[in-house]
């Protein structure tokens, strides 16, 4: 075979290079093709497509001018961001909420998708080794995901509106839209909130998992734990800390403009700063125990313990005016707070016998694997007596 | 055309897997060096990869960087490929920082050893590297799918090894980078596609001044090849050289005397003796001579039969390396 030699080097070169944010953002958009579309659908189907299934007359039967029982509870009538007192009806609210928990669903599946490539080796090889940088993955990821999600919300509104409008019942949609706009901005800080963790985990799975056991974990911790206040700080960090159960809120929360905004900036410094932390050997990780997970590790056993405590305690005989104090419950929250270190750390891939690594300086003791996971689960019942006590004190 | 040097450490005669060898005479002009590898060191928690890696890369040259497996081969090329960020240290392209440089990188093309392709077929991966890269040349691609026998429509993920790795050759080569970095690269190719690709390489560094820097583990694959070898070992450079240089510098002959001549009796004569192994009448000598002085030499003692034969790398490797007390088959796959 004879290889000729190429001597119009001139001709047929490539196309015009776009900025690499530019070429990141849009390839990457148009990688979500596919999931955007289906989520659209999803979206529609419990919006507008449910309305026209239950027709005009049902609708209007819902709906309802009064301030919705739900305002009471939070002491004050919901406002929109500018602050403005606005009376949701009530009949967007099943739609309503049906919608977040998929707009959740959006956020993990479409940031999956999106973030796959950091978890193994051949794509990793592939992308860093691209002449773009970590910024350019970054933002193009993160701009792809809110850019895909904001084209779901607002095909999902425009085709509400036209119903709502279709059926001569406009005047229920403008403080409806202010609902709408407060739960995007809570996918928003959802986003945010849900790069950082795929920023920092090992393995996609992880990722995942993580995700979605921290948004079950925070409002559990607050359902069961009937002494913390309605309105308290530790509640309120407890919500920061799973945006997407927070947004099922934001029907009714009052919450304003600034407020999101101020998460929306948190959460995507955090992830941002995470992602151009991430080193390129995470890919291909045989297991997801990183370092920091050891740090989150205690709200698994605190909620284990919390609701193992609270399921012995119902078998007291003779209960303590503190539950706390009773030796049932105190036995509950152990088991519980093991079982969920134990179940934390098998999702993660941790192993319970002894791994020996290069570092292991020769004759030094070192705990038992087992060992540590039960000082861990002691850690968790530590936090949850020390949160239980402080929310006593305030 | 001298292109690789080693930076000159404190105690160059004295091998060491931190420390590298320097060869004055092939000492390049710092400007010439494509590739600079600063006191380079990459660490995965308390894994050394690699140690205090000192080298030079010149341009148009093809470099092949050997050792077993774990010797640092790859961890090196993902250094040079912008993909991993050094530990300590510094991998310079054209004196810029590689890592998240997307001016060095845009130069640089890294085929790894498990190639992947972010869409189904080659023509819509050729449209995404074209759109990344401007020296992108569409009539090499088209060249290239004619050597390699592969389809632009072809599914890449039901293709075989061999042929994923034809199509990430096809697609880094018609990118036309001026640094190509190869881990593995002729792992599933059969003897017709490896010479193919040997020759497309060769008349891409002939003609355009490609720098090829490929990563294995065998040294017949790199031997007919490469213009300079390095040799990785637990995370340190052993050995950098030109290749000819090398073989220059050793002679293998088969020799069969009419009477008996000993060792002993031709290094009288002249001759720097490195082996001589009889096996029955014949013999076997390498030596440090050149090939003319060889012959002057033996054929003094009219031998029936002088035969000088190619030297394989690996034996240069053996015999550089023994001399440097080091184990080759440790140090090789």
């Amino acid at each position: 075979m004879v290889l000729q030699k190429q001597s119009d080097h001139g001709k047929n070169r490539a196309l015009p290079r776009k900025s690499g944010l530019w070429w990141t953002f849009t390839r990457l958009l148009l990688d979500l093709r596919s999931l955007i579309a289906i989520f659209i659908f999803l979206f529609l189907l419990v919006m507008p497509i449910a309305m026209l299934i239950l027709g005009r007359d049902v609708f209007t039967a819902m709906a309802n001018w009064q301030d919705s029982p739900q305002y009471a509870e939070y002491g004050s009538a919901p406002t929109n961001i500018f602050g403005y007192s606005v009376h949701v009806n009530e009949a967007f609210l099943p739609f309503h909420l049906i919608m977040v928990a998929l707009s959740s669903v959006a956020v993990i599946t479409l940031g999956g998708s999106l973030f796959r490539p950091l978890y193994r080796r051949d794509t990793v090889d592939f992308e860093w080794s691209l002449p773009l940088t970590k910024n350019h993955w970054f933002l193009g990821r993160a701009l792809a995901l809110i850019a895909g999600l904001s084209i779901i919300y607002l095909v999902n509104i425009v085709a509400t509106s036209g119903i709502i409008y279709a059926w001569k019942l406009q005047d229920l949609l403008p403080d409806y839209l202010f609902a709408y706009l407060k739960a995007y901005l809570s996918t928003i800080v959802f986003t945010g909130f849900s790069i950082a963790i795929f920023s920092l985990c090992g393995r996609l799975f992880d990722a995942i998992v993580i995700n979605v056991a921290l948004h079950h974990v925070m409002p559990f911790i607050q359902l069961i734990s009937g002494s913390m206040p309605e309105k308290s700080l530790l509640r309120e960090i407890m919500w920061f800390l799973a945006p997407a159960a927070d947004s099922f809120r934001t029907i009714v929360a009052d919450k304003s403009f600034l407020h999101y905004a101020v998460l929306i900036v948190f959460w995507f410094v955090l992830s941002w700063f995470c992602a151009m932390k991430r080193q390129a050997e995470w890919g291909g990780r045989k297991t997801g125990t990183m370092r920091w997970f050891v740090g989150i590790q205690p709200i698994f056993s605190l909620t284990g313990g919390m609701l193992g405590g609270e399921i012995f305690d119902m078998f007291d005989p003779s209960p303590m005016p503190w539950k706390l104090l009773s030796p049932m419950f105190f036995l509950g929250a152990l088991l519980g707070a093991f079982l969920a270190q134990l179940v934390s750390s098998a999702v993660t891939g941790k192993t319970l016998h002894r791994v020996p690594s290069d570092s292991d300086e020769a004759g030094k003791a070192k705990l038992h694997p087992i060992l540590r996971e039960w000082l861990w689960s002691l850690l968790g019942i530590a936090l949850l007596y020390a949160l239980t006590l402080f929310n006593r004190i305030v | 055309m001298e292109k690789i040097q080693t930076v000159e450490k404190q105690n160059s005669e004295q091998l060491n897997p931190s420390v590298t060898m320097s060869d004055s005479s092939s000492l390049a002009n710092e400007q010439d060096a494509v590739i600079v590898a600063d006191d380079l060191s990459k660490h995965f928690g308390t894994t050394k990869a690699l140690d205090k890696v000192n080298c030079k890369i010149g341009g148009a040259s093809i470099f092949g960087l050997i050792g077993s497996n774990g010797a640092g081969k790859s961890t090196f090329l993902r250094l040079t490929a912008g993909v991993y960020r050094p530990t300590e240290g510094a991998m310079l392209y054209r004196g810029q920082v590689i890592f998240d440089n997307p001016n060095a990188k845009r130069e640089i093309i890294f085929v790894a050893d498990q190639p992947y392709f972010h869409f189904e077929n080659l023509r819509k991966m050729s449209a995404l590297y074209r759109s990344l890269y401007e020296t992108w040349d569409q009539d090499l691609y088209q060249e290239l799918i004619r050597i390699f026998p592969i389809r632009e429509d072809q599914r890449l993920d039901l293709l075989s090894k061999g042929m994923h790795r034809q199509a990430a050759l096809i697609l880094a080569i018609a990118a036309k980078p001026r640094l190509l970095l190869m881990d593995e690269a002729f792992d599933g190719l059969d003897p017709v596609m490896r010479q193919n690709l040997k020759r497309v390489l060769a008349r891409q560094v002939a003609d355009d001044g490609m720098t090829t820097l490929i990563a294995s583990q065998n040294l017949r694959e790199l031997e007919d090849f490469c213009d300079h070898v390095g040799l990785l070992h637990e995370g340190g450079l052993l050995f950098v050289e030109e290749l000819d240089k090398l073989r220059l510098g050793l002679v293998k002959a088969q020799v069969a005397f009419r009477e008996n001549v000993t060792a002993e009796q031709l290094r009288a004569m002249g001759l720097e003796i490195l082996r001589f192994s009889a096996r029955g009448s014949l013999v076997e000598i390498l030596t440090r001579n050149t090939e003319e002085e060889l012959r002057t030499i033996l054929n003094q003692v009219n031998p029936l039969l002088l035969d000088v034969l190619p030297l394989t790398l690996e034996e240069v490797f053996i015999y550089e390396l023994s001399c440097k007390s080091y184990i080759v088959s440790e140090l090789l796959a």
